[in-house]
């Protein structure tokens, strides 16, 4: 342990003056190059400024805009009239193989049976 | 704000200021923690002009995280430190795939007066001898003698324990006095 603190003393020694050499050379940052580093700081700065869009207008533009919602509610409209005509004429099977039952709901109520 | 009025306040809370758009506070941080990473950069590149890539991409990815850094994680330059690190290790695995002999060499401004030269000539072998010892031994040597970091933030930087740091700078030591004793004379020693 003595040895390796000796040694360890011994190196700090000879080597002292090479690190105070390269401590005395540590470089200076040249105006250009602390002139891009601003120029960065100063980009990041401005685009973490710029304000956000409300939720409303993220939501929008994530379906394509106003064109997109224009589809989008095109489609919800149509389909909720496919469902409404659709509804008069509903297809149930039977608990019987040979009983085929077509439950109508009709605007007066209507029913039909069918046998097979 | 001015330069000289910063200097009471942290890297820390310089930081905060430019999360919250300061357009001054940049350029304090650039000022005061540039230098030490530019140095450790160059050193361990032993290339200016690729030293100054790596300190920019360091500082951009600084600017970046300001928003969501949290006083009392970490020093700010030993963070720095650590992502030139990384940036430098990439660079240095890079060079080794394309092959030694395109690693350029360092640049030497000698200074005309003796003392200087012998200073610069000293400050040169070292970072020969440095090159030649292996990747983590130079990290921690350069950090601890020459960026003049402590033990534990040395630790931070590798990713290892300070006891590890220890171990890495004796080895690291012992290989570059072998190194370098057989030239004590040569330079002025």
């Amino acid at each position: 342990m003595s040895s390796h603190n000796n040694n360890s003393g011994s190196d700090d020694q000879m080597l002292d003056p090479f690190f105070e050499a390269a401590r005395s050379e540590t470089p200076v940052p040249s105006e250009d190059f602390l002139a891009r580093l601003a120029h960065d700081a100063a980009v990041v700065q401005r685009a973490a400024a710029r304000p956000s869009a409300p939720l409303w207008s993220q939501a929008l533009s994530a379906i394509g805009g106003w064109f997109g919602a224009g589809g989008l509610a095109a489609a919800t409209l149509a389909g909720f009239y496919i469902g409404f005509v659709d509804a008069d004429v509903t297809l149930v099977q039977g608990a019987s193989d040979d009983l085929v039952e077509f439950v109508g709901v009709l605007p007066d109520d209507m029913m039909f049976f069918e046998e097979g | 704000m001015a330069l000289d009025q910063s200097s009471q306040i942290s890297d820390a809370e310089l930081l905060a200021r430019y999360a919250q758009g300061d357009a001054q506070a940049a350029g304090v941080l650039t000022a005061r923690l540039s230098p030490q990473v530019l140095g450790f950069s160059m050193r361990l590149l032993g290339d200016r002009g690729e030293a100054e890539d790596v300190v920019q991409e360091a500082f951009l990815r600084l600017w970046r995280m300001a928003p969501e850094w949290q006083e009392g994680q970490a020093k700010l330059s030993t963070w720095l430190v650590g992502v030139a690190k990384n940036l430098c290790i990439d660079r240095l695995r890079k060079r080794r795939s394309i092959g030694l002999g395109e690693i350029a060499e360092p640049q030497d401004d000698t200074p005309s007066v003796e003392a200087q030269m012998f200073a610069s000539q000293r400050a040169k072998a070292l970072d020969d001898a440095l090159s030649r010892l292996p990747e983590r031994q130079r990290i921690a040597v350069i950090l601890r003698h020459i960026e003049g970091m402590a033990n534990p933030e040395i630790a931070e930087v590798l990713e290892i324990s300070t006891e590890a740091v220890e171990s890495l700078t004796a080895r690291g030591k012992r290989a570059l006095s072998a190194d370098l004793s057989a030239r004590k004379e040569e330079l002025g020693l």
